[in-house]
């Protein structure tokens, strides 16, 4: 489904470039629970961001079912995102004048989708995550685990293809943090959504059904 | 994204930091404030310019020589019309309230005892008919002293302010010194029979009026005057009465009708002041919300920045966020516009009952405006839409360089500031 | 009252015998026939002394006023009846000048560079302040064409034997409806001159003094004038030097030569 073929990615900070990618070829399949693995500065982030459609590589080619994402400019990775991808942050970024239903519904919003739709749908998924009752509550009134329970099912309520999360545990004490794997898992396998995680945390790895570890810009290992 | 829903994100994000939308609103509201005040005191100050120029001046059009107005600084008995009164009797059975006059410059001398000292002013001499001239003018209620003109007699009537200056009282003689109507030099000798307190300045500062009869003589005008006055009619407009009179003289080549508009070329200067001086208001409006509102969309940008990277990265288009931000800016302009609008009412309302009362400021400065005094606002409502209008456009353009700034940055990079 | 721009606006003519800056002499006439002349004769010897061919003029105006004494000199070059140039040459307004043609009146401005023709009101306004106004340097027509002329008699002015003539205008386009001048009985030039409204009043009375003999004419070097419905204002005009039948450029009096 999702194919990378030697992608390079380097950086430029003033007279030093840094190489965040060298060489990254990766194939993942629909319905994968993927973790990418590696300490900081190994590129994990860089290559989240590459399948994400915010960056390019300065080199090689990313093609999702057989769809070239390279060639896209950017209102085209913009509306490639709020089609097929979905996001789920370290740090959750839910927007805090909206209540939880209103963060979810956001994405639907952004679809131009019939607000009965919007409603029922909004209100499936979470309570599918396990919000239900509280949905009028703004993201301040939310434990740190329902927030990424929000942005989860944000992610998850267009019914995309691929959801990114970037160290989606890493602000959550390992308790919540597992509880969130568990409930990604569950949707995984229900949904048939493809999962990529960034992640260095052992516990994410263990989870995830396939570990792609990154060392200095390369990929390190093969698939556990 | 539907713009209901854009208008209700950028709603609650205003919500979000209710004292300074607050605050932000509260500087465009002053400027907007500022803007209907000023607009009100020149509509008004237009407004009563006008009518003390029609009232005391002008009347609302006159009949006059076709050669008269492009020379009407020199006051050009050359340029007069021959058989005034068969010309101010045809007006008259067409309806039209009609009087003619001659007006004339000339040298007033006054010579030391009754006088103070002696001494000459160039001032304008009005010849009019003291029976009929109250059918246009407003004259006689603005004696303040003494008494109003009896035909046929050599009696002036002085603006006060040109009494004033010279130290005249009623009973003093004074001389005139002018041409006729041919070129000779003429002396009048007029005994002040009274002084005329005007709300217009240009009377009060420079006008001698005298029968028209006795002016008449003096400068061999043998039957001709040099304008017919018409006061306006209720309800016929002015081109609606200018036609009319039109028709009246349709019969005389060399006649022809000039609106008050036309004769008073300063009021076309009154006008362009107005005009700069709501550009000025404007202008300032501008730069209040120029740091205002930019600083305050600027602000919470900022603050965003990684909200703004979330929306842009789950596929908001970078027009879409713009619009959301705009939209917000929108709203401090609006609801800026909402207070300025109540709170220029009030203001407006005081103005218009109490006036400004600028004292000797107008008399000491030579301005076109025909006020004195005390000036009021005028209620101009089209105003108070403008300034709405003008609130929100000018906060929406103000914003558009931090907006635009907002999403310049790559959503990568959004994402990954702290806020 | 204290109006200083209007007080000069209405500065009346100077005299007809040509006190004015055109600076018009009389010509040295025999003395006089033995019979007394008809008021004609009188005006037209008066006139005729005062056409010359060219002429070239050191003046001073002194304008003496509420104000106090202010002095102005000028060069002024004359060529028959028509035309004058008169070249301000004191400080205050060195440069400007002032050309009169047979029908127009120009001045020029150095400091703007600008060249204004006058006419209408303008030609009413004071030159420099003074009692004479541009009006009164307008040429033209000669007294008898606008004037009907009468004799009243013989009066003593200054102990000079005078034939006082009364003119009246004929048509109505002159400034003086009624002007009277003191004609001097031996050498035919004015002595004084008075001018009067339509009304009858004096408006305007000048005085021409030390009268010389130079280069076979005579003339006033001093002329005195002063504003009736003023007190205390006079206008004198004084003849530093004077030069009669000098050789002056033809291009003197164009419009051309004015800005150099």
């Amino acid at each position: 489904m999702i194919q990378v073929t030697d992608i390079h990615k380097t950086y430029h900070s003033g007279d030093t470039s840094v190489y965040a990618l060298r060489g990254v070829s990766l194939d993942i399949d629909a319905g994968e629970f993927v973790a990418i693995a590696g300490p900081s500065g190994s590129g994990k982030s860089t290559l989240l961001n590459i399948l994400g459609c915010l960056d390019h590589p300065d080199q090689g080619t990313v093609s999702v079912d057989g769809r070239e994402m390279v060639q896209l400019d950017s209102r085209g990775r913009a509306d490639y995102r709020r089609h097929n991808l979905g996001f789920v942050f370290q740090n959750f970024n839910l927007i805090p004048v909206l209540t939880a239903f209103e963060n979810v519904a956001f994405s639907l919003n952004l679809l131009n989708i019939p607000e009965q739709e919007i409603t029922d749908r909004t209100m499936a998924i979470l309570r599918e995550v396990g919000l239900e009752g509280m949905e009028h509550r703004r993201p301040s009134r939310l434990s740190g685990g329902q927030q990424q329970r929000v942005a989860i099912a944000r992610a998850l309520v267009k019914n995309p293809a691929i959801i990114l999360a970037d160290e989606p545990t890493a602000n959550l004490d390992s308790e919540t943090g597992q509880a969130i794997l568990e409930t990604m898992r569950t949707l995984n396998e229900r949904h048939g959504t493809t999962f990529i995680f960034s992640t260095h945390d052992p516990m994410v790895m263990e989870f995830s059904r396939r570990l792609v570890r990154l060392q200095d810009g390369r990929v390190a290992g093969g698939a556990t | 994204m539907k713009l209901k829903q854009i208008v209700s994100l950028a709603g609650k994000n205003l919500l979000r930091h209710r004292r300074r939308t607050i605050i932000t609103a509260g500087a465009v509201a002053v400027g907007l404030l500022m803007f209907i005040l000023v607009d009100s005191l020149l509509t008004g100050i237009e407004e009563e310019s006008n009518r003390n120029l029609i009232w005391f001046e002008t009347g609302a059009a006159q009949v006059i020589h076709t050669g008269y107005l492009a020379e009407r600084n020199d006051r050009p008995l050359k340029y007069a019309i021959d058989d005034a009164a068969e010309v101010e009797a045809e007006l008259e059975s067409a309806g039209l309230s009609a009087t003619s006059r001659i007006v004339f410059s000339g040298e007033l001398i006054v010579f030391k005892d009754p006088f103070p000292e002696d001494g000459s002013v160039m001032v304008t001499v009005y010849g009019i008919d003291p029976e009929d001239d109250d059918d246009v003018y407003h004259l006689p209620q603005t004696v303040s002293a003494g008494d109003f003109l009896e035909p046929g007699t050599n009696e002036a009537l002085l603006g006060a302010w040109l009494a004033e200056d010279i130290g005249a009282e009623v009973g003093y003689p004074i001389t005139i010194v002018t041409r006729t109507r041919q070129g000779f030099y003429q002396t009048i000798d007029l005994e002040v029979a009274g002084i005329l307190n005007t709300p217009n300045p240009v009377i009060n500062r420079t006008a001698v009026f005298m029968p028209e009869g006795v002016a008449a003589d003096y400068l061999q005008m043998g039957g001709a005057a040099t304008e017919i006055s018409v006061a306006s009619e209720l309800g016929r407009t002015l081109p609606e009465l200018t036609r009319e009179m039109q028709q009246q003289i349709a019969g005389a080549p060399n006649l022809r009708v000039a609106d008050w508009r036309t004769l008073a070329a300063d009021a076309v200067a009154i006008a362009e002041a107005k005009e700069s001086s709501s550009g000025i208001v404007l202008l300032l409006v501008f730069i209040i919300a120029a740091v205002g509102v930019s600083n305050t969309v600027l602000m919470s940008t900022l603050e965003r920045t990684q909200e703004l990277g979330m929306m842009r990265a789950i596929g908001m288009r970078d027009r879409e966020v713009m619009t959301t931000l705009l939209v917000e800016a929108a709203g401090i302009g609006l609801l800026g516009g909402i207070i300025g609008i109540v709170l220029g009412a009030g203001g407006v309302a005081l103005m218009v009952e109490r006036g400004i009362d600028y004292g000797s400021l107008i008399r000491d400065t030579n301005v076109g405006y025909r006020v004195t005094q005390v000036i009021y606002g005028a209620w101009n409502l089209p105003t108070f839409g403008r300034a709405l209008v003008v609130g929100v456009v000018i906060s929406v353009v103000t914003a558009f360089v931090p907006v635009r700034r907002a999403v310049r940055m790559s959503v990568i990079d959004s994402l990954r500031r702290t806020s | 009252m204290n109006n200083t721009r209007t007080r000069t606006r209405y500065a009346h003519a100077a005299t007809v015998a040509g006190v004015t800056v055109a600076l018009t002499l009389a010509t040295l006439v025999p003395l006089a026939a033995q019979a007394q002349p008809s008021a004609q004769e009188i005006v037209r010897r008066l006139e005729a002394n005062r056409t010359y061919e060219t002429s070239r003029a050191e003046v001073t105006m002194i304008i003496d006023d509420r104000f106090g004494e202010r002095e102005s000199t000028m060069v002024s070059y004359s060529r028959g009846d028509d035309e004058a140039l008169i070249e301000f040459t004191s400080a205050a307004e060195r440069g400007q000048k002032v050309l009169r043609t047979a029908d127009e009146i120009y001045l020029y401005y150095p400091d703007a560079a600008e060249l204004v023709r006058l006419q209408g009101a303008a030609l009413r306004e004071s030159m420099l302040g003074s009692d004479v106004s541009y009006e009164d340097l307008t040429g033209g027509k000669t007294l008898l064409d606008t004037y009907e002329v009468t004799l009243d008699g013989t009066e003593q002015i200054d102990g000079h034997r005078t034939y006082r003539i009364t003119m009246e205008a004929r048509d109505r386009n002159v400034a003086y409806p009624r002007q009277t001048v003191w004609v001097d009985a031996e050498l035919f030039v004015a002595r004084r001159s008075e001018q009067y409204a339509l009304s009858g009043r004096l408006l305007k009375t000048a005085v021409m003094q030390d009268i010389r003999e130079i280069d076979g004419f005579q003339v006033p070097m001093r002329t005195v004038i002063s504003d009736a419905l003023k007190r205390n204002s006079s206008t004198t005009i004084r003849i530093d030097s004077i030069d009669i039948g000098v050789r002056l450029d033809d291009t003197l009096f164009s419009l051309q030569e004015l800005s150099w």
